[in-house]
């Protein structure tokens, strides 16, 4: 059986490594790294996780500064070469619309306030790479932020609903988002950007683990990927 | 009489800016060693209805004082341009 | 020359000076005792009755308790001034400065909790600094991935023009570090933010009453960048890893000045200070605004001479600027450089040192008056009662506040805000769990300096005990008026014999904690003396944590502790405060043994799995504890008790309510009688969500939780 690596990218600011990193190794028991933001050389892994937190503050607009740091030449390889499957969480989903990797853009909660809460998610699309091995209709999952309010234009919208990309929906909106969007991928499927932090639901002993359905149907397709390349 | 005000509101001199300060961290890092500091601050306009440019002035700089800066970390500048007929026709 | 007196030093002390010196002290001495002798930094008024708290000062930045091989550091700080003046980044900063506490120990901050007291809700400018405070605390917080977990907050007439930010942070290491300095010629390598002239003078700033207009406060008001915070959090734990690193001091009151100085005093040494070396974010700063900048986010760190540059490159790494900026010295004075110059040269010693202004003082008189007020009886329905409560920002939930701070980053929240009286994070790699409380109560400890002191340490370990934590240790953040003033410190001296009393009692330490005088309004009003006591617990095993809310059907309620009031003895009581605007009568006592036995059964009880819920019952009395236990399981009650008023709504202290499964009640109450517990059988849990008392529905819990949950949005989200 093939291994499965993974690697959580930090940059200055980011404070779900960690957490990601927990949920990763010790929970999933994937053999997983930290990568430093400044890394500019073959990311060499199956699964790349950019966490979510405050990658420079958040000042200026979420995400900006921290799409030119040097290691997101090296995600954007990654992506070309088709290498592995990228998840953006939070903060990570700010950072990937920013770098162009995934459509639209994450602005101010309409409330203008952060929300800290749990919120149950609607999953959209259950063929995905992110999804396949999802037992649950909807998933319950902590949100926390304040720059969670998905807009896309209207043109976009339709191409992610045409191609079937919206993959998870609010079941109750709490940031204002288009069409209650609380997660989208790339064309190819490989790319998930989403609010909800699967991470702060992946033990049982926080009384949550509907995240670690996200993380297994990663871990399941790269299996089989694997299998068949080889 | 209609005028237009641009009202940019900027952190004061020897307050810390963090968000200028993180942005030098990244401009010289992306490589463009002579812009030698940033401040970071916000502009807003306003549209005022007044019979000249001093009482539209007064108002701009009163809203400025009193509602877009705070006086302990910022400072204003203020300036007023009377509307062209078109544009007011426009809205 | 600078007179003395305009930087707060009497004649008295300036005489103290002089001898000291031998010589008359040059402007910048003049200032660096001005300082390090202020209030804030000096104890002047409080450190003789501190030294009465048990398990005294650890001496160093925060206190510990240990759970197994774990230090738990822990320490709380009011931000009450800064905040009044500009009440954002006052609470920031306030957030920062705990936290850069607790990394100065070498633990990872792991939670924050907070206890903050304003003006009335009614009052505009209150809601002005709560929202304020509020941001502050989640912009700041939530950027450095630290949760928020605990809190309280409240609104009394009393903290209207002085509103109290105080602020705990609790971190876990394995190993402690130390601010002790040791070695003649290591260096002194400052980490963190650039220095500039913010908040020049304001540890003297914090221990003035607040002068009217506070515009003219506000050049001291500092801006705080929690982004170079996190970055230093990070930093600072890879640093001290180095063995090269000798000691550790965060940069707080006082800035370069208390932190140097602390460090080589502690060690028996002296130090010199080059301050050109120190890295400034502004042009023409004089020597006397570097030593005393209380620019934020910067720590210090002593390390061996010549092996500095591994600090300074993790430094670089993080974005943050390092310089060695002087050294330990052999002789014990403390010096400073400025373009080659010795600007200031005294001894080390005597900076730490303040003069002792304890004093004998008499008991105040208001408090015999107030307790010969006559307790008024209230005819009002018991269901009016209840929404007029439950309306009351006091009662309501808090979930405005909590939603806007980030309570489970860093994945150890096992309780939640809002759920139980007290929150437990999770030890990784472990079954245990950390609980953490924090309390406050200035009516009590107005009306009895002494008793309420105890009544509030008591209830915090009740807020533990409900969860099955128990408890370990507490912080304390006394916040009190003008200690000139006679009344004050008379509360001030009983407050601390309470705490001291309470925590002897229970069997554990005061690891340390903060001072706060001159809380007063602007004409001159204390606030109630309101010590805050912050409480940490242990659970052995976090799947047994248990929360407020009424899970099953059926399932048996009770009173345990004191099933009666006693004597009338409700004065303080918050029902007498929101429908009469009463502040008067005897407040209750705890028995002492008798509140220890009743902790321990409820912890026994829970940790041999008997109960579905417990709740300590305070603010508003039984009847409101039992409506929040229903809200928060969506469950109603029949309840069987009198319909007498005080009896429902008067506060005693000692008593949780409790459900127990049905198959559970011969068991409880065996033990209970074994135990000499006191135990109410009060009714059963409803599957509907209405009330009924003695048969008879008193209200449906849909209208008080529709007034439970708005409350506040309504206050802060819509127009007034």
């Amino acid at each position: 059986m093939n291994s499965i690596r993974a690697c959580v990218i930090v940059f200055p600011g980011t404070n779900c490594d960690r957490d990601t990193h927990f949920a990763l190794s010790k929970i999933m028991d994937i053999p997983t790294d930290f990568v430093w933001h400044d890394f500019d050389e073959v990311l060499d892994y199956d699964i790349v996780v950019l966490p979510g937190g405050f990658s420079y503050g958040d000042y200026i607009r979420t995400g900006v500064f921290a799409r030119f740091s040097p290691v997101m030449k090296s995600v954007e390889k990654y992506v070309l070469e088709e290498r592995g499957l990228i998840i953006g969480i939070c903060n990570g989903f700010q950072i990937l619309t920013e770098a162009g990797l995934l459509p639209g853009a994450l602005t101010r909660n309409t409330s203008t306030r952060f929300i800290c809460d749990t919120v149950e998610i609607n999953v959209e699309n259950f063929q995905t790479p992110f999804t396949r091995s999802v037992t649950k209709k909807n998933l319950k999952l902590p949100i926390a932020h304040s720059d969670g309010n998905y807009r896309i234009s209207e043109k976009e919208l339709e191409k992610l609903k045409a191609q079937n990309r919206i993959v998870f929906r609010y079941v109750e909106n709490p940031n204002g988002s288009v069409e209650d969007i609380a997660g989208v991928c790339s064309e190819n499927f490989r790319i998930l950007g989403m609010m909800p932090h699967p991470e702060r639901a992946a033990c049982s002993v926080l009384r949550n683990t509907d995240g670690v359905e996200i993380f297994k149907s990663m871990v399941d397709y790269l299996r089989s990927e694997k299998i068949a390349r080889s | 009489m209609r005028f237009i005000a641009r009202i940019v509101v900027e952190p004061k001199d020897g307050v810390l800016d963090p968000q200028g300060k993180a942005s030098m961290k990244v401009v010289k890092r992306l490589g463009y060693e002579f812009v030698d500091d940033i401040r970071v601050g916000k502009h807003i306009t306003v549209e005022i209805q007044a019979t000249n440019k001093k009482m539209a002035e007064k108002i701009a700089s009163e809203l400025a004082y009193k509602i877009f800066t705070n006086p302990v970390l910022e400072k204003y500048e203020v300036s007023v341009f009377e509307m062209k007929k078109a544009e007011v026709i426009e809205k | 020359m600078l007179d003395h007196k305009k930087v707060g030093i009497s004649d008295r002390e300036y005489g103290l000076i002089k001898q000291i010196l031998k010589r008359e002290p040059n402007d910048i001495e003049l200032l660096l005792y001005s300082a390090m002798w202020s209030e804030h930094c000096g104890y002047k008024h409080s450190k003789r009755l501190l030294k009465k708290l048990p398990g005294g000062s650890s001496g160093e930045n925060a206190g510990f308790v240990k759970i197994e091989d774990n230090f738990i550091v822990f320490k709380v700080e009011s931000h009450n001034h800064p905040s009044a003046v500009e009440p954002f980044q006052g609470a920031a900063t306030g957030i920062g400065g705990i936290i850069r506490d607790i990394i100065a120990m070498g633990a990872r901050p792991i939670a924050l909790a907070d206890s903050l007291w304003f003006g009335p809700i009614e009052d505009s400018q209150s809601r002005h600094i709560f929202e304020g405070v509020v941001r502050g605390i989640s912009s700041y917080g939530n950027s450095i991935g630290v949760p928020t977990v605990a809190g309280e907050v409240h609104f009394d007439e009393s903290y209207k023009t002085n509103p109290l930010v105080n602020v705990l942070a609790l971190g876990v290491c394995k190993e402690l570090k130390s601010a002790k300095a040791k070695g003649v010629g290591n260096s002194f390598v400052l980490v963190g933010s650039k220095t500039g002239r913010d908040g020049i003078h304001g540890a003297a700033f914090a221990s003035r009453e607040l002068s009217d207009d506070t515009d003219s406060d506000r050049p001291s008001v500092q801006v705080g960048d929690p982004f170079s915070e996190k970055e230093l959090i990070e930093a600072t734990l890879e640093i001290i890893r180095l063995p090269q690193v000798i000691a550790v001091q965060d940069l707080g009151a006082a800035g370069l000045l208390s932190s140097t100085s602390e460090m080589v005093s502690k060690g028996n040494l002296g130090a010199v200070l080059y301050l050109d070396r120190v890295p400034l974010r502004e042009k023409d700063m004089k020597p006397e605004e570097i030593i005393l900048s209380e620019s934020q986010e910067r720590m210090m760190f002593l390390v061996e001479k010549g092996k500095e540059n591994e600090v300074i490159e993790i430094a670089k790494k993080h974005l943050l600027d390092a310089s060695i900026v002087g050294e330990t010295t052999a002789d014990k004075n403390y010096k400073l450089i400025w373009k080659d110059e010795v600007v200031a040269n005294v001894p080390v010693e005597s900076l730490g040192e303040a003069p002792d202004f304890y004093r004998k003082v008499e008991k105040a008189d208001y408090v015999e008056k107030l307790k010969r007020l006559k307790i008024p009886k209230i005819n009002k329905p018991v269901s009016e009662i209840l929404k007029k409560l439950f309306s009351s920002p006091e009662i309501a939930s808090k979930k405005w506040v909590y939603r806007q701070y980030d309570h489970t980053v860093q994945t150890n929240t096992v309780i939640l805000p809002g759920e139980a009286d007290s929150a437990i994070m999770w030890i990784k790699n472990s079954k245990k769990g950390i609980g953490l409380t924090i309390d406050g109560n200035g009516r009590y400890v107005y009306l009895d300096p002494f008793e309420g002191s105890k009544n509030v340490v008591f209830e915090a370990a009740r807020n533990l005990v409900a969860t099955g934590c128990k408890p370990l240790g507490i912080t304390d953040c006394m916040n009190f008026g003008n200690p000139e003033k006679d009344d004050v410190f008379w509360q001030f001296e009983q407050s601390i014999l309470g705490i001291s009393e309470a925590c002897n009692s229970l069997k554990i330490p005061v690891t340390g904690g903060n001072v706060s005088f001159y809380n007063e309004s602007t004409s001159g009003r204390a606030i109630y003396p309101t010590p805050v006591i912050g409480m940490v617990g242990v659970i052995e095993d976090v799947s047994k944590a248990l929360t407020m809310s009424f899970k099953n059907t059926a399932d048996y309620v009770y009173l345990v502790g004191r099933t009666s009031i006693r004597e009338r003895n409700i004065g303080g009581s918050l029902y007498l405060k929101l429908l009469e605007n009463f502040v008067g009568g005897s407040i209750d006592t705890v028995d002492t043994e008798y509140e220890l036995k009743l902790q321990n059964f409820i912890l026994k009880m829970i940790d041999s799995g008997v109960l579905n819920s417990a709740h300590d019952v305070s603010d508003g009395g039984l009847l409101t504890s039992i409506c929040e236990c229903c809200i928060s399981g969506n469950k109603g009650i029949d309840l069987f008790f009198t319909e007498n008023i005080e009896e429902l709504f008067g506060e005693v202290q000692s008593r949780f309510v409790i459900t127990v499964k049905p198959e559970f009640t011969e068991i409880f109450e065996a033990m209970a009688k074994k135990e000499n517990i006191e135990y109410l059988h009060l009714g059963f849990v409803r599957s509907d969500f209405r009330l009924f008392l003695n048969d008879k529905e008193i209200i449906d819990f849909g209208s008080i939780k529709s007034l439970y949950d708005s409350t506040l949005n309504r206050w802060m989200e819509e127009e007034f």
